[in-house]
């Protein structure tokens, strides 16, 4: 994806984005064993210079992350009787166990946010 | 395409048509102060914080890979007046932007594709975003 990226910008183009990754040194086996959405590698850096990105930087949004989670979980709580209308009991239980369970992996520190911007040289 | 593919994309179509329900809406307003039926948690204050970064101005061309319903991409052509190709699979989620982004009188187009095989000419764009896409 970011090869393809990179092909598609310009000369001196720039690329900015958000992703969740698993924080440095997890474990495959505690990514494996984690909420199924824990599925990027960590290493974003060598990722994005073998893609041909140039000056790259890492800014680390994981409290952000946790904070819109948690606001998540709360307005999604605020509105539970509606939400259960139109989801199903279960889809909304099951939903709001696995934002709690990402809250936990964030807190725990296996999980990270990143806003990554290069350049395209 | 995989039946695996094939069963994430209706997934993810079913999940979007849900987000522009109003309760979800609502949430969404609250949560990251968009109203977009989004699924990332990228923030409004992130999303003005990709425009500075990105330098994005009127006669740019920015690239959203994996745009769900168009935010943050819409959103930032819309606050820049720059112009915003989206491009993601699920075909429910591209119609939906393309109407908001009509509606927010925005330039650009929606594309189907995945980000790995974008359909695209090289070196077309000024800049390029996404937001919590798998790389």
């Amino acid at each position: 994806m970011l090869r393809a990226c990179s092909r598609v910008l310009k000369p001196g183009a720039l690329l900015s984005f958000f992703v969740v990754a698993a924080a440095d040194g997890v474990s495959a086996r505690d990514i494996a064993a984690g909420p199924e959405y824990v599925d990027a590698e960590p290493g974003y850096p060598l990722l994005m210079t073998a893609a041909g990105f140039d000056n790259v930087d890492l800014a680390e949004v994981t409290d952000e992350y946790a904070a819109t989670l948690s606001t998540s979980i709360r307005a999604r709580d605020a509105e539970s009787a509606e939400l259960e209308d139109l989801l199903g009991a279960d889809e909304f239980a099951e939903g709001q166990s696995s934002r709690r369970q990402e809250l936990a992996a964030v807190r725990d520190g296996l999980l990270v946010r990143y806003l990554i911007s290069a350049v395209r040289p | 395409m995989s039946d695996e593919s094939r069963d994430l994309i209706e997934e993810f179509d079913a999940r979007y048509r849900i987000g522009e329900e109003p309760v979800m809406l609502r949430i969404e307003r609250a949560v990251t102060g968009s109203d977009y039926g989004a699924t990332s948690y990228t923030t409004r204050g992130q999303a003005d914080r990709l425009a500075d970064l990105l330098d994005l101005a009127p006669g740019k061309r920015l690239l959203d890979f994996g745009s769900g319903a168009g935010w943050p991409g819409i959103h930032l052509a819309r606050s820049t007046g720059c112009d915003v190709v989206l491009t993601d699979l699920p075909l429910e989620v591209l119609r939906t932007a393309n109407r908001r982004m009509r509606d927010d009188g925005v330039r650009g187009a929606v594309i189907a594709a995945t980000a790995a095989s974008l359909p695209l000419q090289d070196q077309r764009f000024d800049a390029a975003t996404s937001s919590d896409v798998l790389c």
